[in-house]
């Protein structure tokens, strides 16, 4: 595994104000992998995609594709990438075909089978013009004109955006086809469902800057394991509330929710101790992990 | 650069169509429409000759508004034709290159392995090739009208005449070039700015030799170095028109400059 996408102190700034939109942005995504990219609207997250991609230029700092600066060695940077707007914008009068061919020609594909399949797998509408397109199907042919040429970086910027469910699907999986040939993937996204499902390690930005940066993994350790629990008597509620780090909601006089941090060993030693009799475990819900980082103070 | 060329053209074939049909038709009207009024000539001169110079100055850079080289360059070469291409090459450069910006397409490209530079290089070349096919249709209208009714003007200066036009708006184009490329006004002032100076160069120029102090500022635009009765005649200065391509040469490699250093809007 090496660095595919290597940012050092990257930093935007817009005209000569002092807020920077990015501030010295440390981040490295690595070959086979998914980084996801999360932060709420404003952040930097297109900032950052947008510099890393030389629409625009860093104020300081430097970013590297495969190795390739992003500003001195644009054109060698980009053979290798990928690349989805988050807000498609398609030539309208074209066919989805028309266009297709006009973004090989400016990229070659490696395999022109690949573009074939990538129509069948999504179903896209290639003999319409584009400007008679839905938003899902234009993003279908968004989505085939940056995997097309198999590219070792794909930059995508809220990837499933107008996708149906079937069509979301399918494109998890060419991501985890592409992270699987070893091409590394780095998306935003608002969807945290989605981040989850897909993603290997998730980088949070807010205010311009990486506030956080962990493994699903990471996250699933601390975020709080829920529990469903039914006793054969009155709930003993005072000494589930005793707990460290455990919020206890009763349902029923007998029953209780109980969300829990960390080590579990105290719960189930205190269960040993009663008639307990069911016990369900819901999904760990990583919604509140991200949230908490959505939310937390302005740094 | 070739699929980017291509398609610029090719996106614009109606545009090729609209305006190569609507230019050679009034080329071909102004030429065919001598021929009725040539034989009374001498007649329409004295009527002309009274104008005062103010009137005839708006519309020839000659006194002389109804000889064969005064009428065409009165009628054709002066104000329409240099006036029409302007237009024209303004309009390309706002399709070609600050609205693809504005609509974000600009991105798609730059997103594969092709330089700024070579990009707008591409574009370039497409409305090059716009200008250009448009501008052969209407010199061979021109010239097949004129061999029609006998009109007695050196196809050679006609040619070249109608080149100085291209090249004239050319130059006015290469001021929205040049604006769009720097990318610090907007989409639409950058195009009414090089439309303003377009048209106010004009004016200027045309107004020179009434106001004495206008005769220092005109010097500075390029109308008052475009003399079509002069390039009709065969006498005119050709400096003047290295002088344009110059002046082309160095507002483009403004927006070239400018466009390789600046964030995409």
């Amino acid at each position: 595994m090496s660095i595919a996408i290597d940012c050092q102190k990257l930093s935007k700034r817009y005209g000569r104000g002092d807020d920077f939109a990015l501030k010295n942005l440390d981040l490295q995504v690595n070959t086979g992998e998914i980084y996801g990219f999360l932060g709420p609207n404003g952040a930097g997250k297109s900032t950052a995609i947008r510099t890393l991609l030389n629409f625009i230029q860093p104020t300081s700092g430097s970013a590297t594709i495969l190795g390739q600066n992003v500003v001195k060695d644009s054109v060698k940077a980009k053979r290798q990438v990928g690349y989805l707007a988050g807000e498609v914008a398609l030539y309208p009068r074209m066919t989805g075909r028309q266009f297709l061919n006009y973004m090989t020609d400016l990229q070659p594909l490696k395999h022109p089978d690949y573009q074939q399949k990538l129509v069948k797998q999504f179903g896209a509408q290639l003999d319409k013009p584009i400007e008679e397109l839905s938003k899902g199907n234009r993003q279908k042919i968004g989505i085939i004109q940056a995997f097309m040429h198999e590219p070792d970086v794909l930059i995508l910027d809220e990837p499933t955006s107008g996708l149906d469910p079937l069509m979301q699907a399918a494109f998890y999986e060419l991501a985890e086809s592409a992270k699987q040939r070893g091409a590394a993937v780095f998306l935003s996204s608002h969807d945290l469902t989605e981040v989850r499902k897909m993603c290997d390690r998730i980088g949070f930005i807010r205010g311009g800057k990486l506030v956080a940066e962990k493994t699903i993994a990471d996250l699933q350790a601390v975020a709080a394991h829920n529990f469903d629990i039914t006793f054969k008597g009155s709930a003993p509620l005072e000494e589930l509330r005793e707990l460290k780090d455990a919020e206890v909601q009763p349902v029923t006089d007998n029953s209780v929710i109980v969300k829990l941090q960390g080590d579990l060993t105290p719960l189930f030693a205190l269960l040993a101790k009663s008639s307990v009799l069911s016990l369900d475990k819901q999904d760990i819900n990583l919604d509140e992990e991200f949230m908490s980082l959505y939310k937390g103070p302005k740094s | 650069m070739k699929p980017i060329i291509y398609w610029g053209v090719r996106d614009r074939r109606w545009t090729i169509f609209g305006w190569s049909l609507g230019i050679s038709l009034y080329a071909a009207l102004i030429v065919l429409v001598y021929s009725s009024i040539g034989d009374q000539a001498q007649a329409l001169s004295q009527v002309t000759d009274n104008l005062p110079a103010t009137a005839k100055a708006l519309f020839s850079d000659t006194n002389d508004l109804l000889s064969p080289i005064g009428y065409l360059s009165s009628k054709l070469y002066y104000l329409m034709m240099p006036m029409l291409f302007t237009i024209l090459a303004i309009i390309l450069s706002s399709q070609l290159f600050s609205r693809e910006e504005q609509n974000g397409t600009m991105e798609l490209l730059l997103a594969r392995p092709v330089s700024r530079s070579k990009l707008l290089a591409a574009k370039l070349i497409s409305g090059l090739i716009v200008v250009g096919i448009i501008g052969l249709i209407t010199l061979a209208t021109t010239l097949v009208c004129m061999h029609a009714i006998n009109y007695n003007v050196s196809i050679t200066n006609v040619v070249l005449v109608t080149g100085m036009s291209i090249l004239l708006s050319l130059l006015f184009g290469a001021v929205a070039w040049a604006l769009v490329g720097i990318g610090r006004l907007g989409h639409r002032a950058s195009i009414g700015v090089a439309s303003f100076v377009a048209l106010g160069s004009y004016l200027i120029s045309s107004l020179e030799s009434l106001a004495t102090w206008l005769e220092w500022p005109a010097k500075l635009l390029p109308f008052h170095y475009f003399q079509p009765s002069a390039i009709l005649e065969g006498n005119y200065n050709w400096w003047n028109a290295l002088g344009m391509l110059i002046a082309t040469l160095a507002l483009l490699a403004i927006a070239f400059i400018g466009f390789r250093r600046r964030d995409l809007n």
